[in-house]
């Protein structure tokens, strides 16, 4: 096997290490310059971005797959803030209270109650907000403990519960509920 | 002059050409493999690895720079298929994972090798050449363990395993056959004009400045996935 050389001797040592030198500096230049910027978005010095090569962040969402009427239906966009709230209620044998939510008709929150020290009577229900005294109920129960889940309004208006304490004892009722609705009140 | 200042800018323009050349078996084609023997396919998959990787073009552009006859060049390529035939089946067989990032960095590592031998710095520093043919058949190793993680990628049927690496391979042969005739008749153009000799140095200056992009392309492939595992882990 015979080997041609390009040269008959070698290159110098200084001529190889001014050709390597020659070549990890462009191939640095490039690789800053246009590579990174358009294989990877890197672009420490924005001349990527200046000669059009920076490549921006992809989308990883299939905007071809359409969105059904029915799918769209399912989500709804309230004008009310989104807030959560918590409200404790000490109530003594006998006594009965409410809490009621502000909102729209087709806005929702989601709810969960628990009972401390005992259990409670009670209604869960709306008043229409146009005056006329309407009044709509929900869920009802005795001797409940706790109780969870989402509620839709179907009319504006004010919607909540009021328990009332059966038991000899004092109970305490803590309410969480996260939603959209513009005021939540013991009324 | 023209004829190098034309192959130099080929060389400058494949590794920009971006997407539509990039290494790697491209998503797309896992549609083309469903289940058991596929001769063809995979022999086409072979062969498209090769005709459009470019830093595998590049590593045999360097190979043949100075191999003159078809019998030295045909010697050089088994000796490079043998290589990368035992480690591809190997990787295959025992389901090996390479970070493809690691193994596309070494060969464009082996892009630089190959270039700075031809500018003859192994014999100015070492004294002698060490044995082209030996290091031919180690880089075929690395190109193996690189194509086997590729091909474990199309989550491969154990139905007909063998006969498609097979296959594969033959393909990969082919596709060098096809990539090598291509370089050899431009680098036959070149040598018969009086300056290929005074201008091989340069030419491989450039080959080993793509060298050195590819593996810094593949490095800071491999150390922005291991950012985005790390922060994924968090």
């Amino acid at each position: 096997m015979t080997l041609m050389r390009s040269e008959p001797t070698p290159p110098t040592v200084p001529q190889l290490a001014r050709a390597i030198g020659v070549a990890v500096v462009i191939a640095g230049i490039v690789l800053v310059t246009a590579v990174l910027p358009a294989e990877y978005g890197i672009d420490p010095t924005g001349i990527g971005s200046s000669i059009g090569l920076l490549r921006p962040p992809a989308s990883a969402i299939d905007m071809t797959i359409p969105v059904t009427p029915e799918a769209a239906a399912t989500v709804s966009r309230p004008e009310a803030a989104f807030r959560s709230d918590e409200m404790t209620l000490t109530l003594k044998p006998g006594e009965g209270a409410e809490i009621k939510a502000t909102m729209v008709k087709g806005s929702s929150y989601v709810f969960s109650w628990t009972v401390a020290g005992g259990t409670v009577e009670f209604d869960m229900h709306g008043e229409y907000a146009d005056g006329t005294g309407g009044e709509a109920s929900y869920a009802k129960g005795e001797e409940a403990a706790s109780d969870r889940g989402t509620f839709h309004a179907p009319f504006d208006g004010r919607h909540g519960w009021f328990w009332q304490n059966l038991t000899w004892q004092p109970v305490t009722v803590t309410l969480k509920t996260s939603g959209f609705y513009t005021k939540i009140e013991k009324l | 002059m023209t004829r190098i200042f034309g192959l130099v800018l080929l060389l400058l323009a494949v590794p920009l050409a971006g997407d539509a050349l990039a290494h790697g078996v491209a998503a797309s084609d896992k549609d083309l493999i469903t289940q058991g023997r596929q001769f063809a396919v995979f022999l086409y998959l072979g062969a498209k690895h090769m005709v459009t990787g470019y830093d595998h073009l590049l590593f045999l552009f360097g190979v043949i720079f100075f191999l003159y006859r078809l019998k030295e060049v045909a010697l050089y390529v088994t000796l490079f298929a043998v290589g990368h035939s035992i480690t591809l089946l190997y990787a295959v067989l025992s389901g090996t994972h390479v970070n493809p990032f690691i193994i596309d960095a070494i060969i464009g590592l082996s892009v630089v090798y190959k270039a700075f031998d031809n500018m003859g710095g192994f014999t100015r520093l070492l004294g002698f050449q060490p044995n082209t043919r030996l290091a031919v058949w180690i880089f075929g190793l690395f190109h193996g363990l690189g194509l086997g993680t590729k091909l474990q990628d199309f989550s491969l049927s154990a139905d007909g395993l063998v006969p498609n690496i097979l296959a594969f391979n033959v393909g990969v042969e082919l596709g060098q056959v096809l990539g090598l005739s291509a370089i050899l008749i431009a680098m036959g153009f070149w040598r018969r004009s009086t300056g290929f000799h005074r201008h091989a140095f340069a030419a491989n200056v450039v080959v080993m400045t793509c060298g050195f992009i590819l593996a810094g392309y593949q490095l800071v492939g491999y150390l922005t996935q291991m950012t985005q595992i790390t922060q994924m882990t968090r």
